[in-house]
């Protein structure tokens, strides 16, 4: 399943049922998707997915796709900063 | 604080912090310098319309740097200003900027693109200026000053600040009218200037902080935003529109030492998680006013904000932003409803009086009369409300606010609700009376009700119902009709058709009657659906 389908429920949760529901999905095609609709759903988006948006990037972020896009990001950039070797690992840190 | 008028106070400050920050707005960042340029381009622009002293001078503008500049040059000019709100229906902004009289109305690029649908046909007197680059097409060479006649001017190109007496109104702001129209407070450099005096007696800023401005320029609140901020060299931090329920992020981001907010926003941030303990470090003043202040928020916010010191302010518009302080602390009484709004700022007076304007005992619940150098001189152009609301007593002159209040030793007045149907919708001040006229005229029918609903603790309101005695009308339309005339915290969130408006034993609208009417408790209308965000 990919990221657009799993975010489906999330989007219809708040802004109701979406037919046309794809990557272009954005607030000009859905009328309930005003300005608070849309922190909304970020912030859901962040608590199912454990990412963080920073509260600049709001305005960014402005279709199903584009979200998508920056959680993908998100968490890809997580993940690396997982796998790379910690400081500590690297000998940086004595105790 | 200051002496004389904003401009020239501000100028002098100016010029001592010319390149320290004094701006971030939509990514934005300007100096001291840079702010000041622009603002002195367009109050010589504005000079070379031919604009005087004290004419009225709008301005329409999203939350970017221009939204700082147009009052700033406005001020600068000698002029007052007069904030319109691109969120507002066209209908709210023409009725402004007509009831102001306004020579001129300032617009940036993104409202100048939309104007027709903001403020709807133009009266042709009005001239337009326009100060950004590209903003001219669709004006039909209406625009009288461009970006190029309103060009920066260095700070040190002579001085463009009108030093008129401080009697001069600086600005007027529109709040909700009971008659159905916004009425005008106009308020004179020389409250400003007692306003921003006393407050720098409870706290001060340093050219080291960072200052979140959370609230519209519709909104008086956003007056001790920039002008206290600046007169102290301090820079000033853009809240990004929309992002109110973010502000605990954006102060953790952006490291803000120092934020002014409305209680509802501080309890919607809460409600979403967002006030974590120790999540904003920071943070070192907290400014929460404009509407009642539960403790549980207060102390919700003093957990996330472990540095902060924490300010509840009370005034109304016509006493210049806030008359009153109160600093909550962890050992501050909780055997109140909301935290007490505290003493008078210096200067000022406050008494909780009887019926007949006679000043109550301690503890006893009365109509708070305000009175002092922060007081507005009157409405504008409305004599029968200063009739109403103003009233000379004991030597001094009043200002009635239809706020109840008790003072309690030592902690001051606590608030105790309102003496008529004023309310606060998620920290906007909203006269019911004003709705139903609005309704009236959506629905062609007289009999009309409007209530606050539901009440948070504290009583503020998180909307509004509105009861409509017709079991056949058209809800949505007249929904869609109320939305082109009201602002979105004041469109009733659903209406309810009824066979009768319920009347009391007097005759009058039986508003108590409506609060426990069972379609308020209906899942249907068990939450509003927000359309707005709260104030900040």
């Amino acid at each position: 399943m990919t990221l657009i389908e799993q975010a489906r429920p999330i989007f219809e949760g708040i802004l109701g049922p979406l037919p046309d529901y794809g990557r272009e999905t954005s607030p000009f095609d859905v009328e309930r998707w005003d300005s608070v609709a849309h922190v909304n759903l970020l912030l859901e988006i962040e608590t199912a997915f454990d990412v963080r948006f920073k509260a600049e990037d709001l305005g960014k972020v402005q279709s199903v796709g584009a979200i998508c896009d920056a959680v993908e990001e998100m968490a890809a950039q997580s993940k690396a900063r997982a796998a790379a070797p910690s400081p500590a690992q690297e000998g940086k840190i004595t105790v | 604080m200051f002496e004389g008028t904003i401009g020239e106070a501000l100028l002098a400050v100016a010029s001592r912090h010319a390149d320290r920050p004094a701006l971030t707005a939509k990514g934005q960042t300007l100096s001291y310098r840079e702010l000041f340029e622009r603002a002195l381009g367009i109050a010589n622009g504005l000079e070379a319309l031919g604009l005087r002293r004290g004419d009225r001078v709008a301005f329409l503008t999203q939350r970017t740097t221009a939204a700082y500049t147009s009052p700033l040059g406005i001020l600068l000019a000698g002029c007052a200003y007069v904030p319109l709100n691109p969120r507002f229906p066209a209908e709210r902004n023409r009725l402004i900027l007509q009831s102001s009289e306004a020579r001129a109305l300032i617009v940036d690029a993104a409202c100048a693109a939309a104007l027709a649908t903001m403020l709807g046909e133009l009266d042709p007197d009005v001239a337009v200026v326009a100060p950004e680059e590209g903003t001219i097409a669709g004006f039909d060479g209406r625009v009288r000053l461009d970006a190029a006649r309103v060009a920066p001017l260095p700070l040190d190109s002579g001085c463009r600040a009108i030093g008129g007496p401080s009697g001069d109104t600086a600005y007027i702001m529109f709040t909700s009218g009971t008659t159905g129209a916004p009425k005008g407070v106009p308020i004179s450099h020389a409250n400003v200037a007692s306003y921003l005096g006393a407050m720098s007696q409870i706290f001060s800023l340093s050219t080291a902080d960072r200052v979140l401005q959370a609230v519209d320029m519709t909104f008086d609140l956003s007056v001790h935003d920039m002008f206290f901020t600046w007169l102290q060299g301090a820079a000033l931090y853009s809240l990004p529109e929309n992002a109110t329920i973010l502000v605990p992020r954006i102060i953790e981001e952006q490291a803000i030492t120092a934020c002014h907010l409305v209680p509802s926003a501080a309890a919607q941030a809460a409600q979403r998680g967002l006030l974590r303990p120790g999540a904003m470090p920071s943070l070192r003043i907290t400014i929460l006013g404009g509407e009642a202040l539960p403790y549980s928020v207060a102390r919700d916010w003093c957990e996330a904000a472990p540095n902060t010191r924490l300010f509840n302010l009370y005034g109304p518009t016509e006493g210049t932003v806030y008359i009153a302080s109160f600093e909550f602390t962890a050992d501050c009484p909780t055997n109140y409803p909301v935290v007490p709004i505290g003493l008078p700022l210096h200067g000022e007076h406050i008494e909780a009086c009887d019926v007949d304007g006679a000043p109550l005992p301690t503890g006893e619940t009365g109509e708070l009369y305000l009175a002092g150098p922060q007081m507005t001189a009157g409405y504008w152009r409305a004599p029968h409300l200063d009739a109403e609301k103003f009233v000379t007593l004991r030597g001094r002159r009043w200002y009635r606010t239809g706020d109840l209040g008790r003072f309690v030793e030592p902690y001051g007045f606590i608030f105790a609700g309102r003496a008529d149907r004023q309310v606060k919708i998620r920290g906007y001040r909203v006269e019911l009376q004003e709705i139903e006229g609005a309704l009236r005229t959506a629905c062609a029918r007289r009999e009309v009700a409007v209530i606050a609903w539901p009440i948070n603790d504290g009583g503020t309101a998180d909307g509004c119902v509105a009861f409509v005695a017709d079991l056949e009308l058209d809800v949505e339309a007249t929904l869609s009709r109320c939305r082109r005339l009201l602002p979105p915290y004041m469109t009733p969130d659903r209406i309810v058709l009824v066979d009768a408006i319920p009347l009391n034993q007097n005759g009058k609208t039986d508003y108590k009657a409506l609060l426990s009417h069972p379609a308020l408790s209906s899942s249907k209308a068990a939450r509003p659906v927000h359309k707005s965000e709260p104030a900040a």
